[in-house]
């Protein structure tokens, strides 16, 4: 599904740190403001970020973060982790340790860090990588001092620097970028109203952010990803270069240009493939019907495997390439999908997107990539046709909820355009069961069950339909909370646009429990959900 | 059924087998090869909801003229379901470290049927075998095979290369899905001898084949079910049909050398490593630590110093070990080591503090049982520090940051460990073990005409109950809540406070003040009292059992209520007095409950006496907690005056 993880797992936690020359730093809970202590569980003294950009393709990230832990609720603070690949390198990398009375406990450098493969849990193959320590704290309070350099040498994106507000305060923040004046970056804030100190001198330009007594705040659970609410300086290129490909990056039109160029291929299919596939739409007229066999025959054929090395994060492999081994990522399978219509004369555009159900969309007024999946949009007379091709039993135009109601960008040969992924017709997202309950005068008890389900809801119930025997009867006793029966069968009639599943269930004793004459039986038999509404 | 009296026990058998020289066997089907029957296969006969079948998994290992380990393996398996057709991402795992082992000549190739008997095939491209180090021990070779669907049949051979053969692994002959053949055939180094002890189900036949012209000995197993996870077991390991090997005997010009361990000569063996006995006998009386403990200490005391010295200031590279190779004075400097140095390190350290310690080599739970009848060192995964002080035993692991040093970690209860000394050597068994895990629950609760119930919650874990919640939350209050708050998203919590945390023989106390409304049947309110107790539903859902049922550690809950009635409330009916006790009498639980003037008062206890069920008890143990369940959730029915 991911486009590229282009995953640097401190980013919250960690972030990018740098080297302050000049302010003095406490080492000691003393003097802490009380208003910083308030819902705190860490205070950073000073978290900084230098970002040293000397090309298009290289700059130097010097970050520098002194945190101190209250107590052992900040304890997440003592993980340490850097991501690294081939384009990033960490040469430099220091720790040192103070114990509640600032002397000094211990000091850590790039050796004592394991290297990792940063396994995103969805690829095969990826080349990422991660830096891994923990300090153990000498108890509470103490104070970590987290200094490192990261030289990169390919970029598309420029670190952001967050504040880490959630249950930690910061005392000062600081962010400073120097880039030579003709590349020069485009930057804003969010949730946060500073402005940058710009100073040129020479070619080079130099802006500084800073802030001072940011308090603690509390994230709540099932909202937006936490960068949505931190305040942060977002900084982007007008220039890059990732692995040798060069591209502009001052609007959404210009980063469009560039992804679509890695996208285009001359002669994707040989005379004889393309035949073929005109073939299997030879004998219908209908542009409906022949989106939907040529769909078809891609969830039939082709399955989703995750490679990501280098540009292969953001170029697809080609067309030939999934024919031939029939299977591909998300890049891959779309622009496969792409092929197949042009091969029958449908235009369609791959659209970049940001998947997952809370996350920031992608922001019309501040071009970035903030993309981590690719679908396909296929343009009409009036509304276009979306396409999820990593999927291998949703309906054609049907999204899910990780990818509508969203900004994606489409990939033209015009450029980028940013536009919006339909809304599903909640109508659609549903699931009905209706249960039937025969009670013997014993106590005894049948329940015939039929659920219907369908849209995003089918999801879980398609996985389900998978399972061995046992497996089914563990997860729809756990996940749909029946009590448990003695006896539990399921049958899946085929149904054309629903799943449906017939479960059987049978208890000797299906009452609660029984006062005198009467027997107490529980008010819901099937309840489908007890999970907290998500907020949209 | 053939699966459920696979459960039973399983027999084990040791052999000893010379070696002469040996040569390389071919595979039954030739690579790339089908039948017309395995094309056609739509399902395994013997476990019919499989998504994949292993057709054949293939290994021969032999040695080569450097006496490396020389494995060629080859698997085929046929995708019978579309979540099968995962199962053709392949990842092949090994052992990168110094150079110790490399994976050459992968091949692969898929079969794919396209009806009518006809059929494609598609070979496995060099380039899209992708190699990624893992970490500094671990590599994989990685390949997802083309053009795969239902039906597809993969073929795929690699060739493994260990520098010697103390990486000889043991030979699995069931995997999570169905295995048609298994063929397994070893040829040991000349001049030694191998054992090797065969774990298997009594229903399921092996074919064992040593071939003494040419030293070797063949392992065969047919139409083995497949393995999936269960709750409450410690690991699948433990089942799985499998055959072990240890290294015997060497003979050279001086005479036959055994090493068909008794576990005495294991002990001394170890004792006189450098990287074991060595570092867990150095002396380190002279470092600052060991000089600045206080001579008025108690030994109980030292040993509680020791234990907190060594886990707050030493950090685990996360790697387990049996071994010091960083030796116990350098770990001791450099502050980080493997499971093995930092456990001699504190064997040793308790030692020159004048406590009575040894090293034991242990199994955690999930690394599986050891088998005392045979002595071989791999049925251990690490190794950690027993004491003796004060007339009591302790076992001590240094890289567990949150066990209290009176506790067996929880990763070691059920287990058996060994004991490394040369007089004291021999085997501690933990089980039966006193500490339980400990939950008390009191409820003290107010109704209200409007059939809400203000009540005040005091939920105290101990023990094994306070240490599992510990490793999980770490501290963090908001976990704790948001567990309770999952589990009972109809409560209404005013306020929760949690303690305990820092002092290890404190009870990890969480009190809660919350409202929640009573539910209603037919114009009655119910009081429902099974609150936290995590026991609302029954957990044992599947019909059959094929591991055995390991709770870990002993269970204790005792739940008191005391619920007041407003005056326009009244008792309808109010559960009896009951108590159920199990088959085998491990199990009780028990609710005694009065009313008295406008208060009604309930006692709920549970005790599971046992750690472990042999998964043949387990209609029993599913009967007791389903009775159980029901005896906790029938509440108190009131209704309007």
């Amino acid at each position: 599904m991911n486009l590229k993880l282009v995953v640097f797992v401190g980013l919250f936690l960690n972030c990018y740190t740098g080297f302050s020359q000049t302010l003095p730093i406490s080492l000691t809970a003393d003097g802490i403001p009380e208003e910083l202590k308030k819902d705190a569980n860490a205070v950073f003294r000073l978290d900084e970020g230098i970002l040293d950009i000397a090309s298009p393709s290289e700059y130097t990230l010097s970050v520098r973060q002194v945190v101190t832990l209250l107590n052992a609720e900040g304890a997440h603070h003592l993980r340490h982790r850097i991501g690294i690949d081939k384009f990033n390198k960490v040469d430099f990398v220091e720790i040192s340790v103070y114990n509640a009375q600032g002397s000094l406990v211990k000091k850590y450098g790039k050796k004592d860090f394991d290297v990792e493969a940063a396994f995103d849990g969805i690829s095969l193959v990826n080349d990422d990588k991660v830096m891994e320590l923990y300090t153990p704290a000498p108890g509470y309070p103490c104070t970590i001092d987290l200094q490192y350099k990261r030289r990169t040498t390919g970029y598309i994106e420029l670190p952001n620097w967050y504040t880490n507000f959630h249950e930690a305060s910061t005392e000062v923040f600081r962010y400073e970028v120097k880039v030579p004046a003709a590349l020069d970056v485009r930057h804003r804030t969010l949730n946060f109203s500073i402005s940058p100190a710009i100073e040129t001198a020479g070619n080079l330009k130099k802006y500084v952010w800073e802030a001072k007594n940011i308090k603690a705040r509390r994230l709540e659970s099932e909202g937006f990803e936490p960068a949505r609410y931190l305040p942060q300086v977002e900084v982007a290129p007008n220039e890059f270069s990732y692995d040798g490909y060069k591209g502009s990056f001052r609007s959404w039109k210009d980063f469009g240009t560039w992804n679509y160029a890695l996208y285009e291929e001359k002669e994707a299919f040989s005379p004889q493939r393309l035949a073929e596939i005109k073939a299997l739409v030879a004998h219908t007229q209908s542009r409906e019907e022949k989106v939907r066999i040529l769909y078809q025959y891609l969830q039939k054929n082709m399955r989703y495997v995750s490679i990501q090395l280098g540009i292969g994060g953001f170029k697809p492999f080609a067309v030939n390439f999934v024919d031939n081994k029939k299977y591909g990522d998300c890049k891959a399978l779309t622009n496969y999908m792409r092929y197949l219509l042009k091969a029958v004369d449908i235009p369609s555009y791959p659209a970049l997107i940001n998947a997952g159900y809370n996350k920031i969309p992608a922001d019309a007024a501040f071009p970035s990539d903030p993309f981590n999946h690719v679908i396909l949009c296929i343009p009409g007379p009036k509304d276009s046709t979306w396409l999820e091709c990593t999927s291998t039993n949703n309906k054609v135009g049907e999204l899910g909820s990780s990818t509508e109601n969203k900004k994606a960008l489409l990939l033209t040969e015009a450029g980028g355009i940013l536009v919006n992924t339909p809304r599903s017709a909640y109508q659609r997202n549903a699931v009905t069961t209706q249960n039937t309950v025969t009670i013997t005068p014993d106590g005894n008890a049948s329940i015939g069950n039929m659920t219907r389900s369908s849209g995003d809801a089918a999801s879980f119930f398609q996985y389900v339909s998978q399972l061995s025997d046992e497996e089914q009867k563990e997860m729809l006793v756990q996940n749909l909370l029946f009590k448990n029966p003695e006896e539990l069968t399921v049958t899946t009639p085929a149904e054309n646009d629903d799943v449906v599943f017939r479960i059987h269930r049978s208890y000797t004793k299906l009452f609660q429990f029984k006062a005198g004459s009467k027997f107490f039986y529980p008010l819901c038999v099937n309840k489908l959900a007890t999970d907290k509404v998500k907020p949209f | 059924m053939l699966l459920k009296t696979l459960s039973k026990a399983a027999s084990a058998l040791v052999f000893l087998f010379p070696s002469l020289t040996a040569q390389s066997q071919n595979a039954p089907i030739d690579f790339g090869q089908v039948t017309r029957d395995e094309l056609e296969m739509k399902e395994c006969v013997f476990d019919k909801s499989a998504d994949a079948v292993v057709l054949l998994d293939y290994a021969v290992a032999q040695f080569n003229d450097q006496y490396n380990l020389i494995t060629e393996r080859r698997i085929r398996l046929k995708i019978l379901k579309e979540r099968g057709i995962e199962r053709a991402n392949i990842r092949i795992p090994y052992y990168s470290g110094d150079g110790f082992e490399f994976i050459r000549n992968i091949e692969g190739v898929v079969v794919t049927p396209t009806g009518n008997g006809s059929f494609t095939t598609t070979p496995l491209e060099r380039k899209n075998i992708f190699t990624q180090q893992i970490n500094r021990l671990y590599s994989m070779q990685t390949f997802a095979m083309p053009n795969v669907q239902v039906g597809s049949i993969i073929d795929y051979k690699y060739q493994s290369t260990m520098k010697s053969y103390g990486g000889l692994k043991r030979w699995e002959f069931q995997k999570e899905i169905p295995v048609i053949t298994s063929f397994y055939e070893l040829a040991p180094i000349p001049n030694s001898e191998f054992a090797y002890s065969v774990y298997k189900a009594p229903t399921l036949p092996i074919e064992i084949i040593p071939n003494k012209n040419e030293g070797k000995v063949k392992f065969i197993m047919n139409n083995v079910p497949g393995l999936r996870d269960e709750v409450y077991s410690a690991t699948t390991r433990n089942f799985l049909q499998r055959v072990n090997f240890q290294f015997a005997s060497y003979t050279n010009y001086m005479g036959k050398t055994d090493y068909t361990n008794t576990w005495q000569k294991l002990a001394i063996e170890l004792l006189s490593e450098r990287s074991f006995g060595s570092q867990a006998n150095k002396d380190l009386s002279g470092t600052p630590f060991i000089k600045g403990l206080s001579p008025s200490l108690t030994a109980v005391e030292k040993l509680q110093a020791v234990h907190e010295f060594v886990r707050s200031n030493i950090t685990w590279n996360e790697i387990n070990s049996k071994y010091s190779e960083e030796g116990s004075k350098s770990t001791l400097e450099k502050k980080k080591g493997n499971t093995g140095e930092i456990n001699l390190l504190l064997v040793s350290l308790l030692k020159s503090a004048g406590v009575e310690a040894y090293p034991l080599l242990v199994s955690e739970r999930d690394f599986g049982l050891v088998d005392t009848a045979y002595s071989f060192l791999d049925q251990f995964n690490k190794v950690v520090a027993i004491a003796y002080a004060g007339g009591k035993q302790y076992v001590l692991d240094g890289t567990d940051k949150s066990t209290p040093f009176f506790l067996v970690p929880s990763d070691l209860v059920n287990t058996t460990g060994f004991l490394v000394d040369k007089k004291k050597r021999g085997f501690v068994y933990f089980t039966n073990l006193p500490e339980k895990q400990r939950e008390l629950i009191s409820l003290v609760g107010a109704i209200r005409e409007d059939g809400t119930m203000q009540t005040d919650g005091r939920i105290s874990l101990s023990e094994y109950a306070k240490l599992g919640k510990v490793q999980r939350y770490h501290s963090e209050k908001a976990r704790y809540l948001n567990a309770i708050v999952k589990e009972h998203p109809n409560l209404k919590i005013d306020s929760f406070a949690v303690s305990g945390f820092t002092n290890d023989s404190a009870a990890l106390q969480q009190d809660l003040k919350f409202n929640v409304n009573l539910k209603k049947s037919g114009g009655y309110y119910l009081l429902e009292y099974n609150l936290f107790t995590g026991l609302q539903e029954n957990p044992f859902i599947t019909q059959y059992r094929f591991t055995d049922i390991d709770f870990g550690t002993k269970y204790s809950l005792v739940l008191t209520g005391s619920f007041s009635l407003p005056p326009s409330l009244a008792v309808e009916s109010i559960p009896s007095n009951k108590k159920i006790v199990s088959v085998d009498r491990s199990m009780s639980a028990s609710r005694i409950m009065e009313k008295s003037g406008d208060r009604i008062q309930v006692r709920v206890q549970v005790e599971i006496n046992s750690e472990k069920y042999f998964a043949d008890e387990y209609e029993d143990v599913k009967g007791f907690f389903k009775e159980m369940v029901d005896l906790l959730n029938e509440p108190v029915l009131l209704k309007a005056k």
